[in-house]
């Protein structure tokens, strides 16, 4: 971002009333979730449902993009009510820019699945209402649509995946966030274990069998991660199944877990070295040895 | 017995925070939701720093257990709202102090103070002043740019979400140790926390790891072990809440593959 001008949200619509909003961050090495060799730029996404008095904003994002976020939403919200629907809400992810929203749109109604009162999350008083929901719950969405909340298969942390019956777009949270158009399983994989550490020791049949019920009974048209490329289709989305499945399976030697050290001399980014065969951070949960 | 936050449980070793309050059916629910500062001659770190509900007493609170000394260091176990949701205040609050540790993503979070972290990894030390606090790789955890850490002076193990459990409403039972509880926790008071932060355990067998934490415990002399969402545990009492952290884990994998 630079100073005076806001990089505008690209904004795109995926589905007959959902849009895309994506703002992107740098990979330098100092985004956890990334694979740390990954160089470029990557999308964090917030997604809007549009009804004709309501409106839900699926997630907030990331504090950096907040004016332009704000400046961006402003039109898109016009006279609606906002509803903001956290899938993850003690990530900052998901709850990063939550008070600056209410602060805009005061009134608006948050929707999480977390028992936490959303007011414990956020500094400052802000006026909205708290509507907790449960995993399993359907909610009718502006008269005009239902939304299933249920538990994430594939997380970390408390998460919530959500699907939109009217646009069949199932929002995934921290999950099936890739780069566009990969499906090669060892590339995936290295993606899943920067998020899902825990993958490389799990029982990986429950694991995608419990992924697979929540697609099988659902006609799933559009996928939507909260951050990486959001795949549209019901041809695409299988085959992001089948390749995530596939790099969940993969069997590799689990590496002894060494965390890298870090010189204590200075902030920010540092060169990375290649990645290892399995990315770094699988591993806390490592044999040690 | 009744006590308060903030408690000194071990020499220049503060345990801070607030719980969380749940509603559970009937029944309402505190989670322990804690922070620890630890004071040497030179310097403090405040090691975690809980949700913004403890905000702002948390800041009141760190000042005046300070007495005058600069917080230096601000050490987020990981980037999880309950354990660093008061980074940005506190760095406001204490101009003198930089965010330290496995601080990827902390630019996006808290844009304005980018300059004022530090990655650290594992084996690095904080000096104090008479004391030193090393970050420790954090061998169970549920983000995985996640770190513990030792202080090198009481011996004390912070282990962020290790060991957790919650526990019904009484008065005064916030700040009890695990050994002073009128009864003592269970694996289904470990339940509530290891099934909201540590969904793996469905998937990952306890036995898988628990090995990594004695290991750990074979490398560092401990005294106490400080989790952020469980009471403080003495070493003599610390096998049996392993074994309570182990039962719960073990549901979590009984229940997913009943």
């Amino acid at each position: 971002m630079t100073a005076g001008r806001l990089r505008m949200p690209e904004i795109e619509r995926l589905a007959a009333d959902v849009l895309l909003i994506a703002q992107p961050v740098e990979l330098d090495g100092r985004v956890s979730w990334i694979p740390s060799h990954v160089r470029g730029t990557w999308p964090v996404n917030r997604y809007l449902i549009r009804g004709t008095g309501r409106i839900a904003l699926v997630d907030t994002g990331l504090a950096c993009h907040r004016d332009a976020l704000l400046e961006a939403l402003r039109p898109l919200v016009a006279d609606r009510a906002l509803d903001v629907l956290l899938t993850r809400a003690v990530s900052l992810e998901s709850v990063g820019n939550a008070a600056a929203l209410l602060d805009e749109f005061p009134d608006s109604t948050v929707i999480t699945t977390n028992t936490l009162p959303t007011a414990d999350l956020l500094h400052g008083a802000r006026r909205f209402t708290d509507r907790h929901v449960a995993h399993g719950d359907v909610i009718d969405f502006d008269g005009e649509s239902r939304l299933t909340f249920m538990e994430a298969p594939l997380k970390t942390l408390f998460t919530t995946w959500v699907f939109d019956e009217r646009s069949r777009v199932l929002f995934t949270s921290d999950a099936f966030g890739f780069p566009a158009g990969e499906r090669d399983p060892r590339e995936l994989r290295r993606y899943l274990l920067a998020r899902h550490d825990w993958i490389a020791h799990a029982d990986t049949d429950a694991l995608i069998e419990r992924i697979d019920r929540c697609f099988d009974v659902r006609d799933v048209e559009v996928v939507a991660p909260a951050t990486g490329a959001p795949v549209v289709g019901r041809a695409a989305v299988k085959q992001l199944r089948e390749a995530v499945t596939a790099a969940i399976a993969v069997k590799q030697p689990v590496q002894a877990f060494r965390r890298p050290r870090y010189a204590s001399g200075g902030g920010g980014a540092r060169a990375s070295a290649p990645a290892p065969p399995e990315d770094r951070g699988v591993g806390g949960l490592g044999t040690g040895g | 017995m009744n006590l308060t936050l903030p408690r000194e449980v071990a020499s220049g070793v503060w345990w801070l925070g607030a719980c969380a309050e749940i509603v559970a059916g009937a029944e309402l629910l505190h989670s322990h939701n804690h922070c620890f500062l630890v004071v040497g001659r030179d310097h403090g770190v405040l090691i975690d720093s809980a949700m913004p509900k403890a905000w702002p007493k948390l800041g009141r609170d760190v000042r005046a257990l300070l007495d005058g000394r600069p917080l230096s260091y601000l050490l987020p176990t990981h980037p999880e709202v309950p354990h660093m949701g008061n980074t940005g205040v506190l760095l406001e609050a204490f101009p003198e102090a930089i965010a330290v540790g496995d601080v990827r993503d902390y630019h996006l979070h808290y844009p304005e103070h980018a300059e004022r972290t530090r990655r650290l990894g594992v084996g690095d030390v904080l000096h104090l002043g008479g004391r030193d606090v090393e970050l420790v790789e954090a061998v169970i955890h549920d983000l995985p740019n996640t770190l513990w850490a030792h202080d090198s002076l009481t011996q004390t193990l912070f282990v962020s979400d290790a060991h957790p459990y919650a526990h019904e409403h009484a008065p005064g039972q916030c700040a009890l140790r695990a050994d002073e509880y009128p009864v003592p926790p269970s694996p289904i008071d470990a339940s509530f926390v290891i099934n909201n932060a540590h969904y793996w355990s469905q998937f990952v067998r306890a036995d898988v790891i628990l090995p990594a934490f004695e290991r750990l415990l074979d490398a560092y002399p401990v005294n106490l072990v400080a989790p952020a969402h469980g009471g403080v545990i003495r070493r003599e009492d610390l096998e049996a809440m392993t074994r309570v952290f182990e039962g719960g884990l073990h549901d979590s994998w009984t229940a997913a593959h009943a």
